[in-house]
């Protein structure tokens, strides 16, 4: 039910028993139900954490928007949309916004960082050092170039392409069309092969 | 959609604990307070939850009269059993003549809750909306004049007395969002009708209905009008109605009269566990396979149904912390399978029996297992016993 709590006893226990909806946890949280939230938080920090590294080619930054984006989650909690019972495509919507604004605030920064040495906070054993650095120098290129397309093309692949949602979810969370989504995504993959085939 | 992109994309990592952490830490650690004199907190802690998709619907009746409905992934696969359920209350009524016969119904979009389902129906071309509960069934006048949102398209047919709320949507909206006071809730839509399975129906309540959410650029929100009452309510399935002269009882029936919405079928919940702390009153409940929390603080309540059909498959279920007031201490609440007997031991005391009542327990916590809303308390061991002496669980009531 939780990761705070028997979550692994439960799932020993019954194979028929499926987690809290976020939507049950999400209106408790808007009550001001905070260790609702804290389930919410442990349910998605990490997909969380994934999509701002996409976003931005840093874990280190990513660390810092995942803690933003559920910051003003909380501060938000009343304006949540829920997307097919989920909090995720907000989150990441959010996650979105908070990106951007911090590449505006700090763009001359970012662009001085990136020719440094990037600041790896995570340790895997698995991958070798310049695998690493290599999948890095890729996210951050991959980010970089999602970054420069229009606003409207933007949002739709940060949530359909980097997110990995579907069009129709995006649609929705948007607000426009699927079409409209569908289109966009269009255009964007033309100008990002453009671009991204340029780095390789 | 993202296949060629795959590539391009940096593989999903698992989250070291202590970035987690440290992310969790920044997160919550900025989090302000709500200013509240008396703020509750529950931690659910249960080991898994309400069987609210997969085990609710699929322990459910599967026949199939509406074939199309059945294929159809997002329409509940019980939905035809419902649509039957809807129309022979109809028929119990006498009033099929004012609706399009049964062969012409078909399900359109559900919701779905434990203990309650909404669906909207296309009867023929009629838009219906039917809700069904444990005890009862609620069918829209299809000859009802819809209260549209002025200017648009999108209009409210039916609102039941446990707020499931069904009409007509404007073509060109692809959301139906409705807002009350602060709150939002996005409507289930489909083939030009949506459903919101619990709205809070108090007349002093102002709905108000957007085709989007917050942040969309020029966006429009209008109010939601209400729309007669004119539906057709049958109590098909009756159960003797629960106790309300206890003390629990009496707590559980004032404290769903102070829920909004009203529970469905809430006079037919039966008490259960009850306790207090920092102010807040707590009270479980139990209708037939399904089980609930009433908690009330001074300023309102909730009711929450947190499982249907799973009495059975575990042990124990649900426990949440409950936390009133800080230094109060807090409570554990939650359910048990039906038949065992519980036992607690808290630290270096003894162990001691617990009460259950309709599978329903509480048990106090000291403060300083709980100072946190947060916190998991440890060191709190139960052992359940069956009936015939085996133990069905002995452990940690909270584990990490």
């Amino acid at each position: 039910m939780t990761t705070i709590a028997r979550s692994d006893q439960g799932a020993a226990l019954s194979e028929h028993t499926v987690p809290e909806t976020d939507a049950l946890l999400w209106d408790r949280a808007a009550d001001g139900d905070r260790s609702a939230f804290a389930v919410l938080f442990d349910r998605h920090v990490e997909s969380l954490w994934n999509h701002a590294y996409r976003l931005t080619g840093s874990w280190s930054q990513a660390q810092d928007i995942a803690s933003a984006t559920f910051l003003t989650a909380w501060t938000k909690r009343g304006e949540v949309k829920l997307v097919r019972e989920s909090a995720l495509p907000w989150l990441y919507a959010v996650a979105g916004n908070i990106a951007r604004n911090e590449n505006r605030r700090s763009a001359r920064f970012l662009r001085a960082v990136r020719r440094l040495p990037h600041d790896e906070t995570v340790d895997d054993h698995a991958d070798s050092v310049a695998r690493r650095v290599d999948n890095d120098r890729r996210t951050r290129e991959v980010a970089d170039a999602v970054r420069g397309l229009p606003a409207a093309e933007r949002a739709a692949v940060e949530l359909c392409l980097l997110g990995e949602l579907s069009t129709a979810d995006a649609a929705t969370l948007l607000g426009i069309a699927e079409v409209s989504v569908r289109s966009r995504l269009s255009r964007a993959r033309a100008r990002l092969r453009k671009v991204l085939e340029g780095t390789s | 959609m993202t296949e060629d992109w795959k590539p391009f994309l940096a593989k999903p990592r698992a989250m070291p604990e202590e970035i987690r952490d440290q992310v969790r830490a920044k997160a919550f650690g900025d989090t302000p307070t709500r200013e509240s004199k008396l703020r509750t907190q529950l931690v659910v802690a249960a080991a898994a939850t309400a069987v609210i998709a997969g085990g609710w619907l699929s322990s459910m009746t599967s026949g199939d009269s509406n074939s199309a409905a059945a294929r159809d992934p997002e329409i509940a696969p019980n939905a035809a059993a419902d649509l039957d359920r809807c129309w022979a209350a109809l028929v119990s009524t006498g009033k099929t003549d004012r609706y399009p016969r049964r062969s012409t119904w078909r399900a359109v979009v559900t919701a779905r809750e434990p203990g309650k389902s909404v669906i909207g129906i296309r009867a023929g071309e009629t838009p219906v909306f039917c809700e069904t509960t444990v005890t009862s069934v609620t069918v829209s006048d299809p000859a009802a004049t819809p209260h549209y949102v002025e200017g648009t398209g999108t209009a409210v047919t039916v609102v039941t007395g446990s707020g499931s709320v069904g009409g007509i949507a404007d073509p060109t909206w692809e959301a139906v969002a409705v807002e009350w006071g602060s709150r939002i809730k996005l409507a289930d839509v489909r083939d030009g009708m949506w459903i919101i399975s619990a709205l809070p129906t108090d007349a002093t309540v102002t709905w108000r209905a957007s085709p989007s959410l917050p942040g969309v650029p020029r966006r429009e929100v209008k109010d939601l009008p209400r729309p007669d009452d004119s539906a057709v309510v049958v109590v098909d399935r009756p159960i003797p109605p629960g106790d309300r002269a206890s003390p629990s009882g009496i707590n559980l029936g004032e404290c769903q009269e102070r829920t909004r919405p009203r529970p469905a079928d809430a006079q037919y919940w039966r008490p259960g566990a009850l306790t207090s702390v920092g102010g807040v009153t707590v009270v479980t409940a139990r209708l037939g396979e399904l089980v609930a929390v009433c908690l009330s603080e001074p300023t309102r309540s909730t009711f929450e149904v947190v499982a249907g059909q799973d009495l059975r498959a575990q042990p124990l279920r649900h426990v949440r912390l409950v936390k009133g007031a800080a230094g109060a201490g807090a409570r554990a609440v939650g359910f048990v399978q039906p038949d065992v007997t519980m036992t607690v031991k808290i630290g270096d005391t003894a162990p001691r029996a617990v009460p259950i009542t309709e599978t329903g327990f509480a048990i106090e916590i000291p403060e300083e297992l709980a100072p946190k809303p947060e916190s998991v308390p440890t060191g709190v061991e139960i052992v359940l016993t069956r009936l015939d002496g085996t133990v069905a669980y002995s452990g940690e009531l909270f584990t990490r």
